[in-house]
C-alpha cells in the first residue's frame, strides 16, 4: 500500500508543471555551470602557469636566492593550483587561485580573481545550496493543503491510513524527487566539466558525489519546512512565508552576520595597525638603546652584535603585532562565519570548504604550513650563514646597509650576512598545503552537519504533531 | 447495518455540535439526514469517517465498533464528499486506479490475503475499471482526460466509482446533489437507486427536501446537534415534508421522543 501511495505521489509530482519547469531550469543551469566553470578554470590555470614560470625563473636567479638578499625579500610564495573544485564554487571570499606572498613572520594573503557577489555566481553551490532549497520549498509548500482542498486526504483517511504514514510517504516522495532532479543533470555537468578541462580525477568525482550526498539533509530541511507550511490555513501567507524564509537565509542572515560580526569582534584600522607595528619596533629599539647606553644605535664595529640583537628583537616585537593583526582578522572572520552559520546555505558552503580544501578552512592550514616553512627556511639560512667566515652574521633587514657603512669607515672586507646562494631554493615556494586526513575531515563534516540534522528532527516532529492535529474536514 | 448510539461531539472551543444522536439504518436503505447549516449532519458523517473524534457514544457498522476496531469499521464504508476534487493531474481512470489499488491492498491486509478471486482478477484488468466508469455514466471520451477538465457531475461519477470499487456495504454521501445541474442530479439519483437495489446502504446528508422525500426510505431531521424527527417514507407519504421540516427547524413542533435501544444491545461480544 505504501508503494502505491509513493508511486502516486511521485507520478503526480512528475506531472506537475512546476516540477517540469524547475527540472528544465536545473538541467540548463547545471550544463551552464560546467561551461562557465571550465572557462574560469582555463583562465586561472593560465595565470597559475605564468606565475609558476615566473617563480621558477626567480629560483634560478642568483640575485634572488642570495642569502643576504633573501633577508630583504623576506618572502615565501604560496601557489595553489586551480582544481576541479571550481565547478562547485569559486569561493569568492577566498580565491580559488591563491597567489600569495607570505611575508616572513607575518603571513598575509593577496587575493586575485574575485568579482561580484559570490552568492549569485553560476556554479554548483548556487544550484545546490541556494536554488534547490527554494525549489524544494516551492514544490512542497502546498502538498498537504492541496490534498486537503481536493478532498483526497479525507478519502485516504476513510481507507484507514494513519496520518503519520501519509506524511512520511509525502516526505520520501519529495526526497526521491530531489534525487531525480539533481543527480542526472549534476552527473552530466561533472562529466562535461571534466571533458572541457581535461581534468578527469577520480578523487574529485568522489568529492562531487559526496557533496551531492551531503546536500540531501539540506534539501530535507526545506522539504520539512515546506510540508510544515503546507498545513497552514492561508495560501497567501504560505507564499509570503516561503519567500521570506528564502530571503532570510540567503540575504538577511549573511548580511547581518557581516554587520554583527564586525561589531562583536572589532578590529583596528589599517593606519592604527601600521602605527602599532612601528611603535612596537621603535619602543623595543629605544629600550635597547637606553639599556646599552646608546650602543644599539651605533655603527661602530664593537657595537655590531648589540645593534644586530636590538634590531632582531625589535623586529620580533613588530612581528608579534603583525601576527596579532592577522589573528584579529581571523577572529572577526570566524565570528562572521559563526553568525552566518544560522543559515543552512552558509553551513553547506562551510562543509564544501572542508570537502574541497578551500576558503577559511584552507586558510587556517595555509597559515600553519607557511609558519612552519618560514621557520624551516630561517633556521637553514642562519645555519648556512654560520658556516661562512666572511659573514658578520647580522640577521636583520638593514644589516647590509650597516655593513656598507662599516666598510666605508673601517675598510672591513666582511659582509653583514652571507652572500652565498641559498642551498634549498625549492623551499621558497609552497605548492602543497596539508589538511586533515579523510577521517579528520569526516568528523568535521559531521560536526557541521549536526545542526542541520537537529533542525530536520525538530521540523519533522513539529510537522508530525501539526498533521496529527490537523482538521481535515 | 449502521447504528449510531448516543453520539456526542463538543469542540475544543466548547461548542456542542452533537448531543446524544442515535440513528439505526437497516441494510439496503437510503437514509437522508436533513437539517439547516450547523445542525450536525456533516459532523455525524465526519465522525463516522474518522475525520474528527467523537466526544462520547459509539458507532457500529455491521456490528464492528468504531471504538474497538476503527480500521476494520472504515473498510466497510465508502465516502463521497460535497465537492469531489480528486487529483487534478490524474485522469478519471488514473484516480480510480489509485483508489482501487489502495482498496485492494487494504482488503488484502484486513482479510489476510483472503481476497476473492473476482476482485483479484478484475482489479488487474484495465477493462474492469473502465467498465465501472461506464456503469456510473462517465462518457468514454472523458475516461482518459485529466480530471481538472471535468464538470462537477462528472467528478461525482468518478467519486461514486471510487466508492463502488471499494466494494463497501455502506455509502456516506455528504450533500451529494449540491451544485449538480438537473440532468446530472437525475443521473446521480438513478445511480443511487441502482446501488440500493444491489444491496448497498446509503446515508446522505442533504438540504434538498424534495429529493430526500423522493429517494429516502427513512428521513431524519437534525436541529442544533440533535435528532428531532425520524420517519419512514410510508409515514411521510401523505404529509408535506417541507412544512414538517420548517415546523421543526423554527421550533413550532417539539422534538419526537426517540425510541432507540440502549447501547448494550448493540455490543457484540
Amino acid at each position: 500500500m505504501n508503494q502505491i501511495i509513493l508511486m502516486k505521489d511521485i507520478r503526480l509530482m512528475l506531472k506537475d508543471l512546476k516540477f517540469q519547469i524547475f527540472f528544465l531550469i536545473l538541467v540548463a543551469l547545471f550544463i551552464l555551470s560546467a561551461i562557465s566553470s571550465a572557462v574560469t578554470y582555463h583562465s586561472h590555470n593560465d595565470e597559475y602557469q605564468a606565475d609558476l614560470n615566473r617563480f621558477n625563473e626567480l629560483v634560478s636567479n642568483e640575485n634572488y636566492t642570495k642569502l643576504a638578499n633573501l633577508i630583504n625579500h623576506r618572502r615565501l610564495n604560496v601557489l595553489s593550483q586551480p582544481s576541479p573544485a571550481i565547478l562547485f564554487s569559486s569561493y569568492s571570499s577566498f580565491p580559488d587561485k591563491i597567489n600569495s606572498r607570505v611575508i616572513f613572520y607575518s603571513p598575509t594573503l593577496d587575493k586575485y580573481g574575485q568579482s561580484g557577489n559570490g552568492v549569485f555566481r553560476l556554479n554548483w553551490f548556487f544550484i545546490l545550496g541556494i536554488l534547490t532549497g527554494f525549489i524544494m520549498l516551492v514544490m512542497s509548500f502546498e502538498t498537504i493543503s492541496q490534498e486537503k482542498r481536493s478532498g483526497t486526504l479525507r478519502l485516504m483517511s476513510v481507507y484507514g491510513f494513519k496520518r503519520q504514514k501519509i506524511l512520511w510517504i509525502k516526505y520520501i516522495s519529495y526526497m526521491l524527487l530531489y534525487l531525480i532532479i539533481i543527480i542526472p543533470p549534476a552527473l552530466a555537468s561533472m562529466i562535461l566539466f571534466f571533458a572541457l578541462t581535461g581534468t578527469w580525477s577520480a578523487v574529485f568525482m568522489w568529492k562531487f558525489l559526496l557533496i551531492l550526498l551531503i546536500s540531501i539533509p539540506f534539501a530535507s530541511f526545506f522539504v520539512w519546512l515546506g510540508i510544515f507550511i503546507s498545513m497552514g490555513k492561508n495560501y497567501r501567507n504560505a507564499i509570503v512565508m516561503i519567500v521570506f524564509i528564502w530571503l532570510f537565509f540567503v540575504i538577511i542572515v549573511p548580511q547581518s552576520a557581516s554587520i554583527f560580526g564586525k561589531q562583536l569582534s572589532p578590529i583596528k584600522t589599517t593606519t592604527e595597525y601600521r602605527q602599532a607595528r612601528s611603535s612596537a619596533f621603535w619602543d623595543e629599539f629605544q629600550a635597547w638603546n637606553e639599556r646599552e647606553d646608546d650602543r644599539a644605535g651605533s655603527n661602530t664595529p664593537e657595537n655590531l652584535e648589540i645593534r644586530a640583537a636590538a634590531y632582531h628583537t625589535s623586529e620580533e616585537k613588530r612581528d608579534v603585532v603583525v601576527q596579532k593583526e592577522v589573528e584579529d582578522y581571523m577572529r572577526q572572520t570566524m565570528m562572521i562565519q559563526k553568525i552566518a552559520s544560522i543559515s543552512p546555505f552558509a553551513q553547506f558552503e562551510m562543509i564544501s570548504e572542508i570537502v574541497f580544501d578551500k576558503g577559511l578552512y584552507m586558510l587556517n592550514y595555509m597559515q600553519d604550513t607557511t609558519k612552519r616553512s618560514v621557520n624551516q627556511i630561517t633556521n637553514l639560512m642562519i645555519e648556512q650563514d654560520s658556516r661562512d667566515e666572511n659573514s658578520m652574521h647580522l640577521f636583520y633587514g638593514w644589516a647590509e646597509m650597516d655593513s656598507n657603512v662599516l666598510s666605508f669607515f673601517y675598510g672591513s672586507d666582511k659582509v653583514a650576512f652571507s652572500h652565498e646562494l641559498f642551498e634549498q631554493p625549492n623551499l621558497l615556494f609552497v605548492t602543497e598545503i596539508e589538511t586533515d586526513d579523510a577521517w579528520g575531515k569526516m568528523v568535521k563534516i559531521m560536526m557541521r552537519l549536526l545542526p542541520i540534522l537537529i533542525l530536520n528532527l525538530v521540523l519533522m516532529a513539529g510537522a508530525v504533531v501539526k498533521f496529527e492535529r490537523l482538521d481535515i474536514r | 447495518m449502521l447504528k449510531i448510539v448516543e453520539l456526542c461531539k463538543t469542540y475544543e472551543d466548547g461548542i456542542l455540535a452533537l448531543h446524544n444522536v442515535c440513528i439505526d439504518i437497516v441494510k439496503g436503505q437510503i437514509f437522508a439526514l436533513l437539517g439547516a447549516n450547523g445542525a450536525g449532519k456533516s459532523t455525524t458523517i465526519n465522525i463516522i469517517c474518522g475525520f474528527i473524534p467523537a466526544s462520547d457514544g459509539d458507532i457500529w457498522v455491521d456490528d464492528i465498533s468504531l471504538k474497538d476496531n476503527p480500521r476494520l469499521m472504515r473498510s466497510k464504508i465508502a465516502y463521497l464528499s460535497e465537492n469531489v476534487m480528486l487529483y487534478d493531474n490524474f485522469t478519471g481512470y488514473q484516480n480510480l486506479k489509485f483508489f482501487a489499488d489502495i482498496s485492494h491492498s487494504e482488503k488484502r491486509k484486513l482479510e489476510k490475503g483472503n481476497i476473492s478471486e473476482n476482485m483479484e482478477k478484475s482489479l488487474s484488468q484495465k477493462e474492469y475499471l473502465t467498465q465501472i466508469l461506464r456503469d456510473v455514466g462517465l462518457q468514454d471520451d472523458f475516461i482518459h482526460v485529466n480530471i481538472s477538465k471535468y464538470s462537477k457531475g462528472m467528478r461525482q461519477k468518478v467519486g461514486i466509482a471510487i466508492a463502488l470499487v471499494k466494494d463497501a456495504p455502506l455509502l456516506l454521501l455528504d450533500e451529494p446533489f449540491s451544485g449538480l445541474d438537473p440532468k446530472a442530479a437525475y443521473d446521480f439519483q438513478k445511480l443511487l437507486y441502482k446501488l440500493r437495489n444491489e444491496g448497498k446502504t446509503i446515508l446522505m446528508s442533504t438540504h434538498d427536501i424534495f429529493r430526500a422525500k423522493e429517494m429516502a426510505d427513512i428521513i431524519c431531521i437534525m436541529k442544533e446537534g440533535e435528532v428531532v424527527m425520524t420517519k419512514t417514507r410510508d409515514e411521510l407519504e401523505s404529509e408535506d415534508l417541507n412544512k414538517i421540516y420548517l415546523d421543526y427547524i423554527e421550533g413550532r413542533v417539539a422534538p419526537m421522543p426517540l425510541n432507540m435501544p440502549s447501547i448494550s444491545n448493540f455490543v457484540v461480544r
